[in-house]
């Protein structure tokens, strides 16, 4: 499945290990391509908002700290106004791009990695635009690259009793659309108007964004995370000061058919779950689906929902105390397999962080990178999990940096090639 | 309603009485039988007076029967009168004069100047646009200024749609565009150099950084001064009317009338203009989308770009009288429809979107001169305008170019997904009460020396509603009001026989920008509205200089400095819906050291041929420049701008003109060139240039005449056009294919036109863009192709 060799060696050891033999030792797939992305500032130092560029090597070069990778100076621009979002197929050799805004947002398309600047863009162009606006947000599922999936509320209007002045609800249009990314073109898609219960909404609050679609194990429904936004009920304006919170929420829909939505709410945070720029939740070998959440009110959680597409309550793993610090803020995270999983994070608002976490032990454990006031993980999208490895781009903002390689089964931390970086920008994701 | 129009113009020729008055022209040549240009030919008894071309060519016209002493002055000329008679339609009256040497330079240069060449001349750079040729052809005032040095138009679309002026690589609210000194945002959308006819223009002043004292405003890019037709010495009645491709129409009439006796002045003028804007599109995003999503490109005719206006400015009042110069009171009405085909980029095309603007404008304008005690002249203009804008976003369905709607994967049309066609549907009002208030105070100390005091004041009150939002939203809208004061201080001085001209002055900018924000609170239980008001208060001071000096008579230094600076305007500080733009309230007062050093020389002979240059090269330097960034950080995106601070840049770059005739061929061509980079050492673009800015461009235009063309005492004039712009860069983004940088450009325009021997009627045609060019003023939005005008034009000057 991972078109690779993966080369299994024999442990021969002394005789007590063999009532616990050690996991084999994975390492993937020797031969692909490991693509590194950067963001280009716009105006103000790490806002990203300048563009993306690409650059790729093979995975022993981003392996070996001797080599350096500038993305800056030599990579290839990727087509996208802002920050462009990147997916790649499993075996690296495809990049998939959905340029986010400016004059061809909401543009799909295809790059074939041939090493380092060298990228193919290929045949023909789709445009989600109008189904699901110029700023999608979107993954690919784990199907073998067969399917991505692009959500995005929009149209969100304020109603009011017949007095015009007395607030009732607002809500917006939730379009959830499935695309083919090997013969590229929409699936399907559907809307719906998704009312959050009346209690909820009485206090202005309303589905602002989705995101972070995943595939639950009997592959007929979609898990899509949701974060709420509010109205202050009394003026009709924008209320961000994000004093009152209500539950974490997803949205369940029949796949592939996207129809039948229904939210589903946790007792056990009241963050959202629709993460930013990248994967929010992870089917585990287990058939529950593990999803992180941010902005709750004791930091972030990471939540379960089992194979009957609802919260498992019962199932409390909160970051905070699992990190004994208060205020973690998951900005993206990767399930690398057998229960373990690597969460990039934030503390009280500040730095950049790596925790490796077991979701059956519900232990978190700091990875040991380097601290940096300027290292922020705000925008990060990507990580490459090639057999135990799992691989992390860590720059601060305007600062050289790593890629850096964290062994899932042993814990073990390797720094591998040197990331140049330039004034104002930052590297967000190994693809 | 336009057929109407035309068969009232028309009904207006016929029953029109002529009296009885004539019309002097000729030649002036020396000694040597050569032309003499820029020599003043005044009526003496009528105070008339009238400056000749390259050509040695003057008109007077409008003259009354009578005996009259015509009197010849010039640089490089003796003073010559002498005694003609009019008596009948055209007198042509040829002057021989004898030259005199150089250095006996005295005050009849400036009487010698024409109007253009003595503002030229000044110290400023600037450079003065006359529309009398082009406002009998098929040329837009936009269109005019475009083949100006150092002017970038830069529209959106055809006939109507939204332009910014870049002058030497500043732009935006940087410019100041004024009419007659007011700015022009008082008249509103609705009155602009968008509809404006050429025929209603006098004279069109460009300003380059810095700016007379008189254009009181805080605008360090410069600025244009739309002056329009006076001539209050001229009873006459003009009309057009023209017809060309996309279905544009346009008709304008003016007239005025003076009562020699008493002094009364009554003028107008009205104009209509509409066009369907249906050219068609091919640019690289004109894209259809199938059902599923895949793009094709395509080809496609623009179907809601519709644009309509009509207006009219009507001045009565009484000139050179006792207690008065000039006293005008003038009303001015205007209405424009527009349709909006796309946002900042073509890639969605919009249906039924659209604006409608309409002003009423009262003013009062009143100039004396020795006004209290001799030597102090009073300036006053004072403006009040009531306008309004409508904005009208309800079409829910989304179309591809060929104006079909869009079908879905699940054979249904489209809907939007944000409500309507660029955001949430809207049925929005914007109005604004405006006042404007320009007074000046002249007084000359002694001889070539003179004191300026000028203030400018400035306040709008605004409301804004959308009938489409609910009561609660609206009750708790932000509003805001916005009051600005310029003063000024000047000092002018004249010396070394008037060889030598300054300018110093001083200007003190104050505004207060009034912020109301609703906000609920509960009182004894019951929310209630309280406002809570912010108030925004600058000051900020600059300062200036203007100079000229002429080596010889032919050849003027003129340099220019100005320390500028100007404050975030409504629109950059509040939004404007209609435009696309978002409102950024942390914006930042923007400031400029300008410099301009450049020179006039010309027009110099060999034989026959003719051959002037002016040069000017310039530097900007700006701390917190304010530019317009493409926007796209809300959630629900679309494409919309706003305007933000970039810490600094600096701009050099130059600007050249060269005017060559030889006998009826007439020659010009024009360059601009210039750099604009980031000078922030802790931005990665430090020392990079910045996108979006046409940097470097030339026009060049030819004009052949032709006398006694098929009839006898007719004129043919040939006119061939080309503008050039370098291909730029329209993002910071960098790309492998040049993805986001613009085609080079080089449009073409050919036309004619013919003045009938009656000197009444002249028609012209042009052809535009022929060999139907690609054309972008901003990229991912394109401009009009081939197209075809034919314009009729009817003047009459004796009554």
């Amino acid at each position: 499945m991972f078109g690779a060799v993966a080369t299994a060696m024999t442990i021969t050891s002394c005789s007590k290990d063999k009532e616990n033999p050690a996991p084999e030792e994975n390492l993937g797939d020797a031969d692909r391509w490991v693509t590194v992305s950067g963001a280009l500032m716009g105006t103000t130092a790490g806002d990203g908002n300048g563009g993306t560029m690409v650059y790729s090597v093979s995975v022993n070069d981003a392996k070996n700290p001797d080599k350096s990778i500038d993305v800056y100076t030599n990579g290839f621009p990727v087509r996208s106004q802002r920050t462009a979002r990147l997916q790649s197929s499993i075996d690296g050799s495809v990049l998939f791009n959905i340029a986010y805004t400016g004059p061809n947002g909401g543009e799909f398309s295809k790059y074939k990695v041939n090493g380092g600047s060298s990228y193919t863009e290929l045949s023909d162009k789709v445009n989600i635009a109008n189904y699901a606006t110029a700023s999608p947000r979107w993954v690919k599922l784990f199907d073998n690259d067969q399917t991505g999936v692009a959500v995005n509320v929009s149209g969100v209007k304020i109603t009011t009793e017949a007095d015009g002045k007395t607030y009732k609800y607002a809500r917006g249009t939730s379009t959830v659309l499935s695309l083919n990314l090997q013969a590229a073109g929409i699936k399907t898609y559907e809307q719906y108007e998704i009312p959050l219960s009346a209690e909820e909404e009485a206090k202005g609050f309303y589905i602002g964004r989705l995101d972070g679609p995943v595939l639950n194990k009997a592959g007929d429904k979609l898990i899509i995370g949701a974060s709420r936004s509010k109205y202050d009920p009394a003026t009709g304006q924008s209320d961000n000061t994000g004093k009152v919170k209500i539950s974490s929420k997803s949205l369940v829909v029949d796949y592939p058919s996207l129809k039948n939505p229904k939210l589903i709410s946790s007792t056990v945070s009241q963050g959202n779950t629709n993460g930013y720029r990248s994967f929010n939740a992870f089917l585990s070998e287990d058939g529950n689906i593990y999803q992180a959440t941010q902005n709750g009110l004791n930091g972030s959680h990471i939540l379960k929902i089992n194979q009957s597409n609802e919260y498992d309550n019962s199932y409390v793993f909160s970051l905070d105390a699992a990190l004994g610090v208060t205020g973690t803020y998951v900005d993206a995270w990767r399930y690398a397999g057998k229960g373990i999983g690597y969460v990039v994070y934030s503390v009280a608002d500040k730095g950049g962080y790596i925790a490796r976490i077991d979701l059956n032990a519900k232990t978190a454990t700091k990875v040991a990178i380097p601290d940096d006031v300027d290292l922020s993980f705000g925008q990060y999208q990507g990580f490459v999990v090639n057999g135990d490895e799992v691989f992390v781009a860590v720059t601060p903002v305007g600062k050289d940096g790593n890629i850096y390689i964290m062994n899932s089964r042993t814990g073990a931390l390797t720094k591998g090639a040197k990331l140049i970086n330039k004034t104002g920008n930052h590297y967000i994701g190994i693809f | 309603m336009r057929h109407c129009l035309l068969i009232v113009l028309l009904s207006f020729f016929t029953t029109i009485a002529l009296a009885q008055t004539g019309n002097i022209s000729g030649i002036v040549t020396d000694h040597h039988g050569k032309p003499v240009a820029g020599a003043a030919i005044t009526l003496k008894e009528l105070k008339r007076t009238a400056a000749t071309d390259d050509q040695g060519r003057y008109e007077i016209t409008s003259v009354t029967y009578g005996k009259y002493t015509l009197m010849i002055s010039s640089v490089i000329t003796e003073l010559k009168s002498i005694v003609i008679k009019v008596d009948e339609e055209t007198t042509v009256v040829n002057v021989h004069v004898k030259g005199i040497a150089d250095r006996e330079l005295k005050q009849v240069m400036v009487e010698g100047k024409s109007k253009k060449r003595e503002i030229e001349t000044s110290g400023f750079a600037v450079n003065v646009v006359d529309t009398k040729a082009a406002s009998l052809r098929n040329l837009q005032t936009n269109e005019l200024l475009n083949r100006t040095v150092g002017v970038r138009v830069r529209q959106t679309g055809g006939f109507g749609s939204n332009s910014d002026y870049n002058l030497n690589g500043m732009s935006g609210r940087a410019i100041g565009i004024f009419i007659d000194g007011i700015e022009i945002s008082t008249y509103g959308s609705s009155f602009n150099l968008n509809n404006i006819p050429p025929s209603m223009i006098e004279r069109i002043e460009v300003y380059k950084g810095v700016l007379p004292a008189h254009l009181s405003g805080d605008y360090l890019g410069g600025g244009i001064n739309v002056v329009l037709k006076k001539g209050a010495q001229r009873n006459n009645l003009t009309a057009s009317a023209s017809y060309g491709s996309f279905n544009t129409q346009q008709t304008d009439l003016s007239g005025m009338y003076r009562d020699t006796k008493t002094g009364l002045t009554l003028r107008g003028s009205g104009f209509y203009g509409y066009s369907d804007n249906d050219y068609e599109v091919w640019g690289k995003w004109v894209k259809n989308q199938n059902a599923n999503g895949v793009e094709s490109q395509t080809r496609g005719k623009r179907f809601n770009d519709g644009f309509k206006t009509y207006g009219g400015r009507l001045e009565a009042g009484f000139t050179d009288v006792k207690w008065a110069d000039n006293f005008m009171l003038n009303y001015n009405g205007s209405y424009t429809y527009k349709e909006i085909q796309h946002g900042q980029y073509m890639s969605v095309p919009y249906m039924g979107r659209f604006s409608e603007s309409k002003a009423h404008i009262i003013g009062l304008d009143y100039v004396k001169k020795d006004f209290l005690l001799k030597g102090l002249k009073l300036t006053f203009n004072g403006v009040y305008s009531d306008r309004k804008e409508y904005l009208q976003d309800t079409v829910s369905y989304r179309y591809n170019w060929d104006g079909k709607p869009i079908i879905d994967i699940h054979g249904k049309p489209f809907k939007s997904r944000e409500g309507a066609q660029q955001g949430p549907a809207s049925m929005a009002d914007i109005n604004r009460q405006i006042g404007s208030l320009r007074a000046g105070l002249s007084y000359n100390i002694a001889d070539g020396h003179k004191l300026v005091f000028n203030h400018g004041f400035y306040t709008v009150d605004r409301q804004d509603a959308d009938q489409l939002k609910t009561i609660l939203e609206q009750m708790y809208d932000i509003t805001s009001d916005l009051t600005t004061n310029v003063s000024t201080f000047t000092y002018e001085m004249d010396a070394l026989d008037n060889r030598l001209k300054t300018n110093v002055f001083v200007k003190y900018y104050q505004q207060n920008i009034e912020r109301v924000e609703p906000r609920a609170q509960t009182v004894n239980g019951q929310t209630t509205r309280i406002e809570k008001i912010t108030k925004s208060n600058r000051n900020s001071t600059g300062y200036g200089f203007a100079g000229s000096y002429a080596i010889k008579p032919n050849l003027v230094l003129i340099t220019s400095a100005e320390r500028a600076l100007r404050m975030p305007g409504e629109g950059e500080v509040f939004g404007n819906q209609s435009s696309n733009l978002l409102p950024n309230p942390n914006i930042k007062p923007e400031t400029s050291n300008n410099f301009n050093l450049g020179f006039r020389a010309g027009s110099y002979g060999l034989g026959e041929h003719k051959v002037s240059l002016s040069v000017s090269g310039f530097l900007r330097n700006t701390q917190d420049k304010i530019v317009i960034r493409s926007n796209d950080r809300p959630v629900t995106v679309m494409p919309t701008s706003e305007s933000v601070n970039l810490p600094g840049t600096r701009s050099i770059g130059f600007e050249a003109e060269l005017n060559y005739v030889y006998r009826n061929l007439n020659v010009m061509l024009n360059t601009s060139k210039f750099n604009t980079l980031i000078k922030d050492e802790v931005s990665p673009y430090h020392n990079k240039q910045i996108p979006n800015e046409p940097f470097f461009t030339v026009n060049g235009n030819a004009q052949y005449r032709m006398d006694n063309v098929l009839q006898k005492k007719s004129t043919l004039n040939l006119y061939y056009n080309f503008g050039f712009v370098n291909p730029f860069e329209t993002t910071w983004m960098p790309t492998r294919d040049n993805y986001y940088r613009t085609p080079t450009q080089f449009i073409q325009d050919v036309g004619a036109s013919y003045l009938f021997p009656s000197k009444k009627v002249v028609v012209s045609f042009d052809a535009k863009n022929i060999f139907n060019k690609e054309a972008y003023d901003n990229f991912a939005s394109q401009r009009p192709g081939r197209a075809f005008y034919l314009k009729l034009n009817y003047t009459i000057n004796n009554f």
